[in-house]
């Protein structure tokens, strides 16, 4: 007799992950993005950040990447917010928060020389995420990277690496649309 | 203060000490670009959503007496409010451009909403600006 299942692998946690997120957030319409321009695709991150039943999910996955010898997580307001608190609640790493705009800042506890990981919900072109990360150094802060949950794929992931960052993303934009992964297999 | 160039030069100083813009100087300036800009037959001003930007915008909409149009962005997406009239001729302003991707973007919303672009202007010139070959554009 065959034993039943009674737990997915990471790989089928991942898929059924990129399928959910995709039929919340992955909007089709008329769109014009500040990073390319027109488009018919737009990923609506507070269409994924706002179900528990995706954020917590997230959260898990995205945790397996975080490194051990970061002190401290740092999300952006307001669209990574939900996210880093997942991710904190996850990894009982404690968190600040960046405010952007004309006057960025750091809000929450963040001593010196603290190794803080970014998290991001979507990476378009990384401009965001790099004044993130310089407002992050300004205050003292030793980054470590940037772990997103969707890289778009507009060319955000490699200004972010062209600026020195390591990053990593859970999904890349045709991960979602194809529900599949092509080196994904831990 | 009387000339453009000291009002300039008083914007410039303003804004690289993070402060809020002379509005005398502003007056100065934005008359200046509204009287080069009249030639172009704008019909109205498209500006983003910055206060430094916007104080200027009025200045120039007021001169050309036209009106004023604002780009949102938010969550990476690119919105006008209120939205152009069928026919528009606008003028992108701003008081510097500095992202070449930035510029670009705005001109394809523009087009997108099947709105003519007369001119591109701000209060110095920059090499985003000087990079425009296909649309003329204005410096203070």
């Amino acid at each position: 007799m065959t034993a039943p299942i009674a737990f997915q692998t990471r790989r089928q946690r991942w898929l059924e992950l990129a399928r959910d997120v995709s039929a919340a957030a992955c909007l089709r319409g008329d769109f014009v993005l500040s990073s390319s321009g027109p488009s018919v695709e737009y990923i609506d991150k507070y269409l994924f950040e706002t179900r528990p039943t995706i954020l917590r999910r997230l959260a898990a996955l995205m945790a397996e990447s975080v490194d051990s010898t970061v002190d401290r997580l740092a999300g952006r307001e307001l669209g990574a917010v939900p996210l880093v608190t997942a991710l904190s609640l996850e990894t009982g790493l404690p968190f600040v928060i960046v405010r952007s705009g004309r006057n960025p800042h750091v809000v929450g506890e963040l001593h010196s020389g603290e190794r803080v990981l970014l998290i991001e919900d979507v990476i378009m072109t990384g401009a965001q995420a790099i004044t993130t990360l310089d407002t992050l150094t300004a205050r003292g802060a030793d980054t470590t990277g940037v772990l997103a949950a969707i890289d778009r794929g507009d060319g955000g992931g490699q200004n972010l690496s062209a600026a020195g960052h390591h990053v990593e993303a859970l999904f890349t934009y045709a991960d979602l649309q194809k529900g599949t992964d092509h080196d994904n297999n831990r | 203060m009387t000339t453009i160039a000291e009002a300039l030069e008083e914007i410039q100083k303003a804004s690289a000490a993070e402060r809020s813009a002379v509005p005398a100087a502003v007056e100065i300036v934005g008359s200046a670009l509204a009287e080069q800009l009249k030639a172009k037959g704008a019909t109205a001003i498209v500006v983003r959503d910055d206060i430094d930007d916007a104080v200027l915008a009025h200045v120039v909409g007021r001169e050309l007496g036209v009106d004023i149009i604002r780009v949102y962005e938010e969550e990476g997406l690119l919105t006008l409010a209120p939205e152009p009239a069928p026919g528009t001729r606008a003028v992108l302003l701003a008081n510097h451009w500095d992202a070449p991707a930035r510029l670009q973007a705005l001109r394809l919303l523009l087009a997108h909403h099947q709105t003519s672009l007369v001119a591109v202007a701000a209060l110095v010139s920059s090499d985003a600006l000087a990079a425009l070959s296909d649309v003329d554009t204005v410096v203070a």
